[in-house]
């Protein structure tokens, strides 16, 4: 579970064209005064090292910054952000480090690739790279614990440009990012699906590309690493698009709001309300998925399905958390990818495994009680079982 | 034709509130008014306006219904589960008067006794009947809309959309949506509910909502409070709509109905957004 605090909620200093955020922040009106000593209760009460998030949380003046930090610091030991990195300084830099702040920066590339991050005229918006690239070089240098969430679309990844994309992340590996998290693109608008979105065979090709490129980095990937894990049933650490998230209470995200209200991932948010949380978890989108053919928007029969679930509700076919990822044949080639090379190392993937239909049964059986058990909790009670007399 | 899938999900029901504020103004004020119209409805067997109520509580909800039927001096019976009469209610309970002889009709499969005893005019009796029992929809709101999709038009009196949570001005689902006979039940049971009752319930039938049903999930949105149940599972989605013309109060800002329209689209109608989309245009035509 990740905890994400958010002061000032949606508010950016960019405005992404295809930022998932867009339903809400198109509505929003100037956030309230952010209330820090409530904030700081609800992080309190949550109990669980945070991120701090946005919208771009580096909006926040720079000693409110570091009143929060302060307190992640001494509480958990470490602190968290997520920034578009545009308006990093060297104050923040050393602030970084003195909070032990690991930073997450959301860059698709340098110059055009990163267009699709814009900021109103493309001055301006080319500006704002370089000061994103900037910021990341000087964390690099200032050995700052660096991720990156790193989006594919037409503007970086089309078939003529994912070359220059590819070069730009071994150049950051050679610079000691730590690693990148990357994304398909989350169509919530169709102007901007028009105009942004990759085809199946050219989010494939990126991804393959990227797959290949991992074994030359030093730094991991971690779409490729979470589909393996999901494969081989450890998924005690996975990312939470494969763990049958409920678009209800978003369980992997729970989002600490200025007033210190608690809130939903945004990626489901499809109708620009900020919905508060159910007051209980479900896991339907699973079962009613498992049990929903696939011609029809669901999961039915799918070798892959332990692994996958579907993926983010956020990203359902026809903006609907009760279809399937609109991504699915991307992700299906890349698990049979994936399978493959796991087979040929000697190991069992789930998903050709004696043990599937056992665990489905299971799996669904706990859904349907309201629980959502770990395929590795679930492997090992299987194991016993069979051990025991 | 709303091609059906071969599968049914847990019963549930599930709230999503738009705001705090508007939880802490209509959560109280929703079950308040659920509470009203169930005691209304028992009030009404008590007295010999109905002979019965038919409900399907889950295990754990028996033993409190048992307290509020024997507050009403009625008895809560819990009968056998029949194909030939509701073969979708799961726990079929009747609520009723200790001498009514509605057990009796139940255990001869007398349907038409039994749903004249629920109060039924017949010809949501007999919708009852190929809704039910011929066709085995679960969901009575797939027999009073049938193949539906869009707006419903009809009295609000007749806005069942709320039922799962117990708001309804018609205690049946009517054979369609501008059923006479169900409209005349509705409207006696409000000339019977105290006045400030009949006032609330008929605003809030009155707000613009929409149902949504796909593959066994049910999303009603309102403006204050989106709800979700479980439903006959559907191949693709159902979409239903009442304009409504109350909008509540706390009611949130929304990109689309049945939410209160924004002032103005503060980005995605922006000159600079356009902007946007037009260089990603441009690149992609000369990369």
């Amino acid at each position: 579970m990740s905890v994400e605090l958010r002061p000032l909620g949606v508010e950016c200093n960019l405005a992404c064209q295809y930022c998932y955020q867009n339903p809400q922040r198109d509505l929003a009106s100037r956030p309230p005064p952010y209330d820090m000593d409530a904030m700081l209760a609800t992080l309190e009460a949550e109990g669980q090292p945070f991120a701090l998030f946005g919208g771009e949380p580096l909006l926040v003046p720079l000693p409110d910054l570091e009143r929060i930090w302060a307190y992640g610091l001494e509480r958990f030991g470490q602190n968290r952000i997520q920034s578009n990195g545009a308006l990093i300084e060297a104050a923040h830099v050393e602030a970084f480090l003195r909070y032990r702040v690991r930073v997450g920066l959301s860059i698709d590339g340098p110059g055009e690739l990163n267009d699709a991050r814009w900021a109103g005229t493309l001055e301006r918006t080319r500006a704002r790279t370089e000061a994103s690239l900037t910021a990341l070089r000087q964390l690099c240098e200032a050995e700052v614990p660096t991720s990156l969430i790193l989006t594919l679309h037409r503007q970086n990844a089309s078939p003529e440009r994912l070359p220059r994309l590819l070069t730009w992340v071994r150049e950051l590996d050679a610079m000691g990012l730590l690693g990148a998290r990357l994304h398909l693109l989350e169509v919530d608008d169709a102007a901007v699906g028009a105009r942004y979105a990759l085809d199946t065979a050219e989010n494939l090709a990126a991804l393959e590309a990227f797959a290949a490129l991992e074994n030359e980095l030093r730094m991991g990937l971690d779409v490729f690493g979470d589909m393996r894990t999901m494969l081989l049933g450890e998924d005690e650490r996975a990312s939470c698009v494969w763990r049958s998230c409920d678009p209800y209470t978003t369980a992997a995200v729970r989002s600490v709001e200025g007033r210190g209200e608690l809130s939903n991932c945004g990626r489901t948010n499809k109708e620009g309300v900020d919905f508060g949380k159910a007051d209980a978890p479900a896991y339907l989108r699973s079962l009613l998925l498992y049990q929903t053919p696939q011609a029809h928007g669901g999961c039915q029969g799918c070798r892959f399905f332990t692994a996958c679930r579907g993926h983010c509700p956020g990203t359902g076919i026809d903006g609907d958390w009760r279809n399937r990822s609109e991504h699915c044949e991307v992700y299906f080639a890349l698990f049979e990818r994936l399978e493959a090379e796991l087979i040929a190392k000697g190991e069992e993937p789930l998903s050709r495994s004696p043990l599937r239909p056992a665990i489905e049964a299971r799996l669904t059986r706990a859904w349907a009680r309201g629980e959502n058990p770990s395929l590795a909790q679930l492997r090992r009670r299987l194991a016993r079982e069979e051990s025991s007399p | 034709m709303i091609a059906r899938l071969d599968f049914h999900l847990p019963r549930f029901r599930r709230w999503l509130w738009v705001s705090a504020e508007a939880r802490a103004h209509w959560e109280p004020r929703l079950a308040s008014l659920a509470a009203g119209l169930e005691t209304l409805a028992l009030e009404a067997v008590a007295s010999k306006a109905g002979a019965a109520r038919l409900v399907d509580p889950t295990p754990a909800e028996v033993s409190a219904l048992r307290e509020r039927a024997r507050a009403h001096g009625l008895v809560a019976l819990r009968m056998p589960r029949r194909e030939d009469l509701a073969p979708h209610v799961q726990n079929p309970t009747l609520l009723t008067r200790a001498d009514a002889d509605v057990p009796g009709s139940w255990h001869r499969g007398d349907l038409d006794a039994v749903l004249a005893a629920l109060g039924l005019p017949p010809c949501c009796a007999a919708a009852w009947r190929r809704t039910h029992v011929e066709a085995r929809w679960r969901d009575g709101a797939w027999g009073t809309h049938g193949e539906l999709q869009g707006e419903v038009e009809g009295p609000a009196l007749l806005n069942r959309m709320l039922a799962p949570i117990g708001v309804h001005a018609c205690a049946h689902d009517p054979c369609g949506p501008r059923c006479e006979a169900s409209v005349d039940r509705a409207r006696g049971r409000l000339d019977r509910a105290p006045a400030e009752l009949a006032e609330h319930l008929e605003q809030v039938l009155d707000w613009p909502m929409e149902w949504n049903a796909l593959h066994g999930v049910v999303e009603l949105r309102t403006p204050v409070v989106k709800l979700s149940w479980d439903t006959d599972p559907c191949a693709s989605a159902v979409v239903r709509r009442r304009p409504g013309r109350v909008m509540p109060e706390h009611a949130a800002v929304g990109q689309r109905f049945p939410y209160r329209d924004p002032n103005h689209h503060k980005l995605l109608h922006s000159v600079g957004w356009r902007r946007g989309l037009a260089h990603a245009e441009a690149s992609g035509e000369s990369p």
